[in-house]
């Protein structure tokens, strides 16, 4: 019986091996027959439903030889108009001869022109996709995709992927936009109360740049209209160097792309964007900042600006009312602030004079914090902080909170915003 | 009958790689898509019912310290009764077993071996379990334990992990779909509590039949725990869970969870241990299936069936057509099964034969 149940054992492991090894299917799979793609976009196509663009590793021809080369290898970016993201995929599998491989896909964009038709047949389509993960970011690009992919050249990083990876990080020093992932927006979009939003990117050229008059004017009329509503009057319009929107930064660089700013959705369409500013109010609420810079016009010295360093003390205190079926939304921050100007007359940590600044900066963060959620409700009707799981509890049942459609109320919001800021300090050089 | 005895940690072993198994495919979505957001409160209340079952289990065991479920229907109703039963337990564990391992196989298959032919990652499983099979169901029982930790770590990983994403309001509102459906309706999730199915077969087992007891409810409160976690983690840290049947939400949630930058794909280190967890089930429900029969046919060496019944495994797990009517199999002829089986079924068989017992007993007295 031992040696019968030896030689079966045997005889099943053998056909086991020979089974895994000499199976053609195990082949196809070899890493020769793959090729990586780095970056995806998608663009309402032309001939076709979507204009779909792949950025696909392109293995220098010293790669092998040295561990250095293969970090310096190019990409290449091809686009096809077709129906489909898979049938795109399939075209591209004919025309490159190799098989496309999503699983080092680091970035998908989307056009500004497709996200406002809407794309949740496409958010969909990438979930269900086994290959892509869930930590690849999604950028709404102003420009068309295909010219997003083209123009991006990391300037301080050699590898793309290396650059695409740490690219979305900035906004945890900058709180200029919010490293936003496909997991992240897909679960906002399932969410009952929460709508998804996006990270904001465009090429920056001097053409773009020119735009920011005209985005500035608007921004002016958006703040008087919304000033109507809230009674807040008295805006700060000293922020120019957080004021930008993606593409608008005034930087000398040659047709570079650049992340800043939030592309707001309604449901699975693209409703309007935030700038830098209000980007970073939107990351002091939803408490994902780890320090951001601010300018203020100083209390001391009319005439002088002040460069205030924020690091949230304490997670946001939000509380939410339905009053008459309208949510009244309270937040509370406490702000702990570190003074960056500095020059010979400075007098900053004279107590009277901290506590000016305190108050100057409580006044500019609850006026611009204000703006923003006003605009979110008022403008764009998306709840992208998640004010919902504060009202949800107000409802026993899921149908009774269906009915109320908080996504849909979240216009009828009132918010009232208290800071509560402590300077602290100085930084190495202290009063005079 | 000739069994090999077990300890109490085996026995605990065997309900535990019951329970993952399930816990890896459909069961959270099942619980889930049912209760929505009162899903937590709907699996404390299920718990506190499948707490008061087991005790009544147990105290209707205390008149049958050595029998098993089919004894116990043999002393109820005869040859006849035994015979039936045995039968519906065979189905029941071939139907389950086949309908798992072709779920878990779909699911690697999607994942990882597209270009695979399905039978060939059933064989994979079915073979492997053959082979733990001819080693005997002591290998079995003690391979089962070596794997519980590793099983159990897994799961314990994701739990945490998915901690970053919880938003407890999501087990808001606290009724979900209404009082009725949570505690009414919901009750059909005690089915959740599958693995205590197989408490009524390791009686014999025992090496101290007194252990019962402890064992029945360790396990119970084992389970009860790591479902309640289960659901918390799914529910409160992925909204889609309730609006999408996944093809696995734990694979979901691994997916969907950040394990910094050095892990950016771990999802193949978990998916390993649920095949290793997957190839315990299949033996263990191998073995048993083989127990069954061999009782209900008095077969003298049950080695000789290891090779029949895991061919029966393997055709029956290549007969749904697709993922359509394995999911109908999973979520409405596997729960209503385990529901009508172990807490219908059993409980009923006990109850009488209880009846039965005292009668007999009292007769005796009275003669």
């Amino acid at each position: 019986m031992q040696t019968f149940k030896k030689i079966l054992v045997s005889i099943i492991l053998l056909l086991l091996f020979i089974f895994i090894f000499t199976n053609p299917y195990l082949s196809f799979h070899n890493i020769d027959s793959l090729a990586y793609v780095v970056a995806l976009g998608l663009d309402v196509g032309e001939t076709n439903n979507l204009k779909l663009s792949l950025q696909l590793y392109k293995p220098t021809e010293s790669s092998g030889s040295s561990s250095g080369s293969s970090q310096s290898s190019n990409s290449l970016i091809n686009s096809v108009d077709c129906s489909s993201i898979s049938s795109g995929i399939n075209l591209f599998n004919s025309y490159i001869s190799k098989q496309i491989s999503l699983s080092h896909c680091k970035v998908i964009v989307i056009s500004e022109e497709l996200a406002k038709q809407g794309i949740s047949k496409y958010l969909y389509t990438l979930v269900n996709n086994v290959q892509i993960g869930s930590d690849c970011n999604i950028i709404i690009s102003k420009s068309d995709s295909y010219s997003f992919l083209e123009n991006s050249k990391p300037t301080v990083e050699k590898l793309i992927a290396r650059y695409y990876e740490s690219a979305p990080m900035s906004s945890l020093y900058t709180g200029f936009t919010e490293d936003v992932t496909l997991g992240d927006f897909f679960s906002d979009y399932t969410d009952s109360f929460k709508q998804p939003h996006a990270i904001l990117g465009s090429i920056n050229t001097s053409q773009t740049q020119d735009n920011v008059t005209s985005s500035n004017n608007a921004k002016t009329n958006t703040s008087s209209s919304t000033a109507s509503i809230t009674d807040n009057t008295n805006y700060e319009n000293d922020n120019k160097d957080s004021d930008y929107i993606a593409g608008e930064t005034p930087i000398t660089s040659e047709n570079n792309i650049e992340s800043m700013g939030l592309a707001v959705f309604y449901s699975d369409k693209l409703v309007g964007e935030l700038n830098a500013l209000e980007t970073l109010c939107h990351m002091i609420v939803v408490n994902k900042i780890q320090t951001a810079e601010i300018q203020i016009s100083s209390p001391v010295n009319l005439n002088e600006k002040i460069d205030i360093s924020l690091k949230q003390n304490l997670a946001p205190k939000i509380s939410l009312k339905i009053i008459n079926n309208t949510p009244y939304i309270k937040i509370n921050l406490n702000i702990n602030a570190r003074i960056r100007s500095m020059d010979e007359n400075s007098e900053h940590l004279n107590e009277d004079n901290i506590l000016k600044i305190e108050e100057s900066v409580n006044k500019y963060l609850e006026e611009n914090i204000s703006a923003y959620l006003y605009k979110t409700a008022k403008q764009f009707n998306s709840d992208i902080v998640g004010f919902g799981k504060y009202a949800v509890g107000y409802f026993k049942t899921l149908d009774e909170w269906q009915d109320y459609n908080w996504l849909y109320n979240y216009r009828n919001s009132f918010f009232d915003v208290t800071v509560n800021s402590d300077i602290k300090s100085t930084y190495l050089l202290m009063d005079n | 009958m000739n069994y090999s005895k077990i300890g109490t940690l085996e026995a605990i072993g065997i309900v535990f790689i019951v329970l993952c198994n399930h816990l890896v495919l459909n069961m959270p979505q099942s619980i889930i898509s049912s209760t929505g957001s009162a899903s937590i409160l709907n699996i404390a209340y299920v718990f506190l019912l499948a707490l008061l079952f087991i005790l009544l289990v147990i105290k209707l065991f205390k008149n049958f310290s050595t029998y098993d479920i089919i004894d116990v229907s043999e002393f109820l109703g005869g040859k006849f009764l035994k015979v039936l039963i045995s039968i519906i337990i065979l189905l029941y564990f071939i139907l389950t077993s086949s309908t798992l391992i072709r779920n878990f196989s779909e699911g690697l298959k999607i994942i990882y071996f597209t270009n695979y032919p399905i039978y060939a990652i059933l064989l994979f499983f079915i073979v492997s379990a053959t082979i733990c099979n001819y080693f005997g169901s002591k290998t079995v029982i003690r391979a089962n334990l070596l794997i519980i930790p590793i099983i159990f770590i897994s799961l314990l990983l994701v739990f945490i992990a998915s901690f970053n994403n919880i938003i407890p309001q999501r087990a808001l509102p606290i009724l979900g779909y209404g009082s009725y459906e949570t505690f009414i309706q919901g009750i059909s999730n005690i089915f959740s509590f599958n693995g205590l199915f197989y408490l009524f077969f390791i009686l014999p087992m025992l090496d101290k039949k007194e252990n019962f007891s402890k064992i029945s409810l360790i396990s119970i409160i084992i389970i009860g725990a790591i479902i309640l976690i289960c659901i918390t983690c799914l529910l409160l840290a992925f909204p889609f869970i309730t609006s999408f049947k996944e093809l696995s939400p734990l694979y979901l949630t691994i997916r969907y969870t950040h394990f910094g930058d050095f892990f950016q794909r771990p999802e193949s280190l978990f998916i390993l241990t649920w095949i290793i967890s997957m190839i315990s089930y299949i033996s263990v429900s191998l073995m048993f299936s083989i127990k069954i029969f061999k009782k209900l046919t008095n077969i003298e060496h049950e080695k000789y069936m290891i090779l029949p019944f895991s061919a029966i495994l393997f055709i029956f797990s290549l007969a749904p057509k697709g993922m359509a009517e394995i999911s109908f199999l999973e979520n409405t002829v596997y729960k209503w099964l385990t529901i009508f089986i172990t807490f219908v079924l059993f409980l009923f068989i006990l109850i009488f034969a209880n009846i039965k017992y005292r009668r007999k007993k009292s007769k005796e007295a009275q003669t």
